[in-house]
């Protein structure tokens, strides 16, 4: 380094600590004379007080100046122009008398003129210089490039975290990502494996915009310190394209408007986001793209699963609320028919209950367990494993046109039926069913 | 630097150096602007630079009286004059406004010698008298070496060392580059390190 940098280097290391020896390098005279001068400092520390009375003394000499000023100021501004040269005779009042000659001298007709053309020159050359330069400012100024205009740390910052919102999340621009964030930067989501680099970003944008080719983030609120920024946002968009949720599982499109609350908060180093943490409603997002269930529709599931798993236990193995008894089979249906089953659909043929009582006539011992259920939207579906020994004869179908009768065989058989439900405000409206049947004539 | 981990470059609260100084320049140039129509939102800046230019006046007149007298002339031009600030560093507006003021003083006050007036006094806080007679002494030679120099040598040292200006600034003053503010300072006190050595020897 040469010696004039060095030196400069040495008296402002000095100004923080003045102990700081001189680098190597430095001219020892150099060196010697600028400790003197440093170490010769005292002189220089105000007297207390000084401050405070000093500044009292400036305003009262704003003041001054500035009364003089109001009062030199002639409230006539076209005498300033009369002249007392006897062409245009001056008005002497008092005022002019004791102000003229500070507050404004006369000057010639011929100073006047070129005072004049020196005006006109100048105003030429502002107004050219601003239409070459004012669109160039203009477009400094844009958020864009922050750098061109003086901010503050936390101007800045909210700066570039607009930009991040509008130009890669709003507009869709994830090359501008490169400028925005950093190599190594790193997106935190609850209940997500955390994004790293600029790629991740870039995938996660493209999938909601994807989906929701609409997207808009709305920056509710912001906040920011020297390299934080916190910002409250509304996403809003259309559900119209497929919405990625992990490598194998995409969300078809349902043309559903969504709007979803998310809370950012972002770190800043060196001008980029370099980590971010992102609290969004993601599940009412789901909700509202029709992938995951509403809480009403959860209630109504829940609520169908339990009248069928009733209504099953309660016909085919006497778990019901009352008890089965072979003879009261007849009313047992009807009973639990009104109650689970819509009533048209009981009042036609009931035909599950007819069956179920050829079922019991026929299966002394018959006996169902539920295996599995499982509901979803209005449909209930139920996997049982019945058994019984077959003692009386039983038609194979029903209606039966040539009714297949199967001759009892003595022996315990076990079979699957699984049966689909659809239901209605709570109630059964088309049921279907298949049960193993060969097995239960022994083929 | 750690992702993952909460690091931070800058202590909590601070901004990075560059960001500092952009943000000050920011701050002082607004100031400066809402000042023109309410002096009395000047006085953040007359508290920030108060004591360097307190500083600059001792060095260039004689007394504390003057060095007060001084600066109150400076910073009562500052405010008058608001409209003059452009922009940019407000520290050398300010400068170059002290500058053509201690001119101005300098004109007007011809050297004169008055009994009345005390000298500025050399307080001196070290502990051991040897050296503090050492120094003191070192001090009052250099004072006059300095006081032999032109005068824009001697603006460029106060500025620089008392004032604590940056050579950027310095040469916004006076009308010159960096860098040659930086190589005159360095000539300069290179000529009177070596006088001191002379001296001594």
């Amino acid at each position: 380094m040469k010696q004039p940098d060095l030196l400069d280097r040495y008296i402002t290391a000095l100004r923080h600590d003045p102990t700081t020896p001189p680098p190597p390098g430095l001219d020892p005279a150099t060196a010697r004379a600028i400790r003197a001068m440093r170490l010769d400092d005292s002189p220089a520390i105000p007297p207390v007080g000084a401050r405070t009375r000093i500044w009292q003394r400036i305003l009262t000499n704003v003041q001054t100046d500035q009364s003089n000023r109001d009062a030199s100021r002639d409230p006539r501004p076209g005498s300033w122009y009369v002249h007392s040269n006897g062409k245009h005779k001056e008005k002497k009042t008092m005022q002019t008398v004791i102000t003229r000659p500070t507050a404004l001298p006369r000057v010639s007709t011929s100073t006047q003129r070129i005072r004049f053309i020196r005006l006109a020159v100048a105003a030429i050359a502002v107004i050219a210089v601003a239409a070459i330069l004012l669109p160039g400012l203009l477009n400094d100024t844009s958020p864009s490039n922050p750098a061109a205009v003086y901010l503050s740390p936390q101007a800045a910052n909210e700066a570039i975290f607009e930009r991040y919102i509008n130009e890669a999340w709003n507009a869709g621009n994830t090359d501008a990502l490169t400028d925005i964030l950093t190599a190594d930067h790193v997106c935190h989501e609850p209940g997500m494996p955390d994004m790293t680099g600029i790629d991740s970003m870039v995938t996660m944008i493209d999938n909601y915009r994807t989906a929701f080719p609409d997207w808009q983030f709305t920056i509710e609120s912001i906040t920011a310190t020297d390299d934080e920024v916190w910002a409250r946002l509304t996403g809003t968009g259309t559900h119209d394209g497929p919405f990625t949720l992990s490598d194998d599982v995409a969300i078809d499109a349902t043309g559903n408007p969504v709007t979803v609350e998310v809370m950012f908060n972002a770190r800043l180093f060196d001008g980029k986001i370099t980590e971010q943490w992102m609290q969004s409603d993601v599940s009412g997002m789901l909700l509202e793209t029709g992938a995951m269930p509403t809480p009403q529709q959860t209630i109504t599931e829940a609520r169908n699963l339990m009248t069928m798993r009733r209504a099953l236990e309660g016909y085919y193995s006497g778990k019901g609320e009352i008890p089965l008894e072979r003879s009261h089979n007849k009313f047992f249906m009807w009973q639990y028919g009104d109650r689970y089953f819509r009533r048209t659909q009981v009042n036609r043929d009931d035909p599950g209950g007819l069956y179920t009582e050829q079922l019991y006539n026929a299966f002394t011992d018959l006996e169902m367990t539920i295996d599995s259920m499982a509901a979803t939207g209005d449909i209930v579906m139920a996997k049982t494993t019945f058994t019984g020994t077959l003692i009386e004869p039983i038609y194979a179908v029903w209606p039966f046109r040539n009714p297949l009768q199967i001759e009892p065989t003595g022996e315990k058989e076990t079979w699957t039926w699984i049966f689909v439900w659809r239901f209605e405000d709570g109630r059964v409206a088309e049921e279907w069913w298949v049960w193993d049947w060969p097995r239960v004539h022994g083929e | 630097m750690s992702i993952q981990g909460r690091e931070r470059v800058h202590p909590p609260g601070a901004a990075a150096p560059d960001q500092q100084l952009a943000a000050t320049a920011c701050a002082e140039s607004a100031i400066l602007r809402a000042a023109r129509d309410n002096p009395a939102l000047f006085e953040p800046i007359y508290n920030r630079y108060f004591a360097r230019i307190y500083a600059y006046c001792c060095r260039r007149v004689n007394t504390p009286q003057e060095a007060e007298d001084l600066t109150s002339i400076i910073f009562t031009r500052a405010l008058g004059g608001l409209d003059s600030y452009r922009g940019g560093s407000a520290a050398a507006w300010l400068f170059r406004i002290a500058r053509n003021a201690t001119a101005n003083y300098h004109r007007d006050h011809r050297p004169t010698i008055s009994l009345d007036d005390e000298p500025i006094d050399i307080v001196d806080s070290r502990p051991e008298p040897a050296e503090r007679f050492m120094h003191t002494e070192e001090c009052a030679r250099l004072r006059a070496l300095v006081a032999d120099l032109p005068t824009e040598a001697q603006e460029i040292v106060t500025l620089r060392i008392y004032a604590g200006l940056t050579s950027a600034e310095i040469g916004a003053i006076i009308g010159k580059r960096a860098g040659a503010v930086r190589m005159k300072l360095h000539r300069i006190l290179k000529r009177l390190g070596a006088h001191l050595n002379e001296e001594s020897t």
